[in-house]
């Protein structure tokens, strides 16, 4: 073949930019760490880790609800368990009075105020609330109270709705503990009867509370059992759902995330090749007839 | 024979060495001239002197395989050009996405159903309610940057088009001005500034040429001729609609025919404009529409704390990207947006999460909105890789042509110095001649 000189000059420059180029794209997955800059460089890779990113945010999505609905099950916990040692105190006073004789009316009175304090804190512990929402209303979690005391009868406001708490994909978890709950098991109605019968020093009515109020701190405790295993179940969502991250993050960084060692030893490579080109440029210029004629 | 006719041959040696050495110098100046054909000196017996273009050389073989390569590079050419402007075009695209990035739209899409779970999350909040605004709203100006960039990059390819329209005609019209002038003047010049010509014609549209003895050139271009000895056609472009959008297409001035152009520049921008970019825009639109109409519906049965329903959460009748946006009574005062499905109930995230859960149905033609939108980034970036392989690979063959058409016609500057000392050479010893026959006349004269 028959050699031009804008054929050498062509092939020169169109070596030299090549090296260029392929220098160029190595430094910058380099030097920004990712092999994956725009969707082009690798489309199929790109789809994938979108993907998983999406799956990623998701689940930080449903660890926060999750961590969230753990508070609000340890607010209603700690209520419950307050409740259950006020029954437990309610209980003692009823055990104690039933102890008395019927004529020692004056104790039993007195016995009838401690009740109705201790009704009253029931009362407010239904009132409690969580992050200023309460906890026992159902859904109507603001507003009105769930509960009021009058006339020695406690009436409940609120709805017999759950709340809802998507924490994993599929899984709706109902979070709350209905007031109504409360209301239908005799929670109230066991420390009301007691206090109606002190007040008319009833002994029959009195010792039947006892055993109506024990109902009750029961039924407390088996709602605090079940606030228990639910609080679990979610730890177990949680820890699933973090191992899942950690997958997905690593698989993320398997197709996104430059190798280092070899994108390193790829540009010295590169670099070889590149000065290689110059030299040769630079020879194959100066290689030229003019300078052996005279 | 006489003396006087050795002096007449020196003078031809002579003078045929020194236009032999102009030829050089043409030669060595245009080394670096695209599109320029060496000339070779035929130095005939009769020492007369040719100067011929070794393209038209009349070796007849010759011609025919240089031609065989011009056709073949301009075709290459064509294709060349085309996979470069799909290349540019496309990368564009992939920029205006923005992806993976803050600006992209599939993290405005991620923020905001993570917004709407943050509600479902903490249904009372109205300071939640505010970032569902936000977040909202970010992605309503996401979609109408990305809209409006996409349609301001249609305009411009439209421009680009007419302009490169008229550049066709124009290059038409010299060759059919070339073609006139070969009929009084075939020199080497005109013959280089027709294929010169070619050749840029070759990269705005697909041409084929017929060569005529003479030197005339008849182009065609997908089965319509452009120019021949007697006729001169001109391109314009046309709008056809299609749909919302309107198509451009290319035809003949006089002839409401179409002249499908598949490669040059022209080719590729026909392409861009009115398949690709139209397609983008048409699968952004179909993402927003979509997804408006979803969450409002959803929205519309919610009610939000102060117990108020039947709101939209995003405009009414939203037909496209550019117009995608959240209802404005929302954007002034986000306690509108609702969260429950039953009037009182501040607990109740039914309506809050069930649009969260939006993200996870295949609510866009069948798949999730996500999937959707990456799975038009990918045909993007799977364009631009495309396009970035073919370009290069392209332009491979089209070096290689430009190689094989150099070896055969470009200027070698060794050929030329070693002809230049060859000549100069030859000049000296035709002066020498001179000088010889000038001594031979003074002894001849000395005989007197």
């Amino acid at each position: 073949m028959r050699i031009t000189n804008s054929m050498i000059a062509r092939n020169l420059l169109k070596n030299i930019q090549d090296n260029q180029q392929s220098m160029y794209s190595t430094q910058e997955a380099v030097s920004t760490g990712k092999n994956i800059q725009e969707p082009s460089d690798n489309p199929v890779g790109f789809s994938k880790s979108s993907r998983f990113r999406n799956t990623i945010r998701k689940n930080d999505q449903y660890l926060s609800t999750l961590q969230s609905s753990q508070g609000w099950i340890d607010s209603t916990t700690g209520v419950l368990d307050q409740m259950h040692n006020r029954l437990l105190d309610a209980r003692a006073i009823a055990t104690r009075a039933s102890d008395l004789s019927s004529d020692d009316d004056g104790a039993r009175n007195t016995m009838a105020n401690q009740i109705e304090d201790i009704i009253n804190e029931l009362v407010s512990l239904g009132n409690s609330t969580h992050l200023d929402k309460f906890l026992f209303g159902g859904t109507k979690t603001k507003g009105e109270k769930p509960f009021k005391y009058e006339n020695n009868t406690v009436t409940y406001n609120g709805n017999t709705e759950n709340i809802y708490r998507k924490v994993a994909d599929n899984f709706n978890v109902a979070i709350n503990l209905k007031g109504s709950q409360l209301v239908n098991d005799g929670i109230f109605s066991a420390l009301t009867d007691l206090k109606e019968a002190l007040e008319t020093n009833h002994g029959e009515a009195i010792n039947e509370s006892i055993d109506t109020i024990k109902d009750a701190s029961d039924q407390i405790g088996s709602m605090n059992t079940a606030m228990g295993s639910l609080k679990t179940q979610l730890e177990t969502t949680e820890h699933r759902l973090e191992t899942t991250n950690l997958n997905l993050k690593s698989y993320l960084s398997d197709t996104e995330d430059t190798d280092m060692a070899e994108a390193i030893t790829r540009y010295n490579a590169q670099e070889t090749a590149y000065k290689a080109a110059l030299q040769t440029t630079s020879d194959a210029l100066n290689l030229n007839i003019l300078n052996f004629i005279r | 024979m006489s003396i006087s006719s050795i002096l007449n041959i020196s003078k031809q040696a002579l003078m045929s060495h020194q236009s032999a050495i102009d030829t050089t110098s043409g030669n060595i100046s245009n080394m670096n001239t695209e599109g320029y054909t060496r000339r070779l000196t035929n130095f005939d017996q009769g020492l007369g002197i040719n100067q011929i273009s070794s393209s038209i050389s009349d070796d007849s073989v010759a011609r025919v395989r240089d031609s065989f390569l011009e056709k073949q590079y301009m075709r290459q050419n064509s294709y060349f050009a085309r996979y470069d402007m799909d290349k540019t075009i496309s990368q564009q695209i992939e920029d205006i996405l923005g992806e993976p990035g803050e600006a992209g739209l599939s993290n405005a899409l991620s923020d905001f159903w993570g917004a709407w779970g943050d509600l479902a999350n903490d249904p009372e909040s109205q300071s939640v309610r505010t970032v569902v605004k936000d977040k909202s709203q970010a992605l309503a100006s996401t979609f109408n940057r990305i809209y409006s960039d996409l349609a301001q990059l249609q305009d411009s390819l439209q421009n680009d088009l007419s302009s490169k329209v008229s550049s066709v005609n124009q290059k038409l019209e010299q060759i059919h001005k070339i073609n006139k002038q070969l009929n009084t003047n075939q020199s080497d010049e005109l013959l280089d500034q027709r294929d010169r010509v070619l050749n840029e014609l070759s990269e705005l549209i697909n041409i084929d040429t017929s060569i005529s003895d003479n030197g005339k050139v008849s182009v065609y271009s997908s089965g319509f001729i452009l120019v021949s000895e007697n006729q001169n056609k001109q391109l314009q472009l046309q709008t056809a609609e299609k749909g919302d959008t309107s198509n451009l297409k290319l035809t003949l001035v006089g002839n409401e025919s179409e002249v499908q152009v598949q490669a040059g520049e022209v080719g590729s921008l026909l392409d861009m404009h009115n398949e690709n970019i139209g397609h983008y825009i048409d699968q952004l639109n179909t993402l927003a529409t979509n997804l408006a109409e979803q969450v409002n519906s959803v929205h519309k049965t919610g009610y939000n704390l102060d117990n108020e329903t039947g709101i939209n959460f995003f405009a009414e009748n939203i037909t496209s990207a550019g117009d995608f946006q959240i209802n404005e009574d929302i954007a002034e005062d986000s306690t509108l947006i609702a969260t429950s499905d039953e009037s009182g109930e501040s607990g109740n995230n039914s309506i809050a999460q069930s649009i969260n859960n939006l993200q996870n149905t295949g609510s866009i033609e069948g798949i999730n909105p996500a999937d959707f939108y990456g799975s038009l980034v990918t045909e993007i970036g799977s364009k631009v890789q495309e396009s970035e392989y073919l370009s290069s690979s392209q332009e491979k063959v089209v070096q290689t042509l430009k190689n094989q058409r150099d070896s055969s016609s470009g200027v070698s500057l060794d050929e030329e110095m070693i002809n230049l000392t060859k000549y100069k050479q030859g000049y000296q010893a035709a002066a020498k001649v001179v000088n010889t026959v000038n001594e031979m006349m003074v002894t001849a004269l000395n005989l007197i």
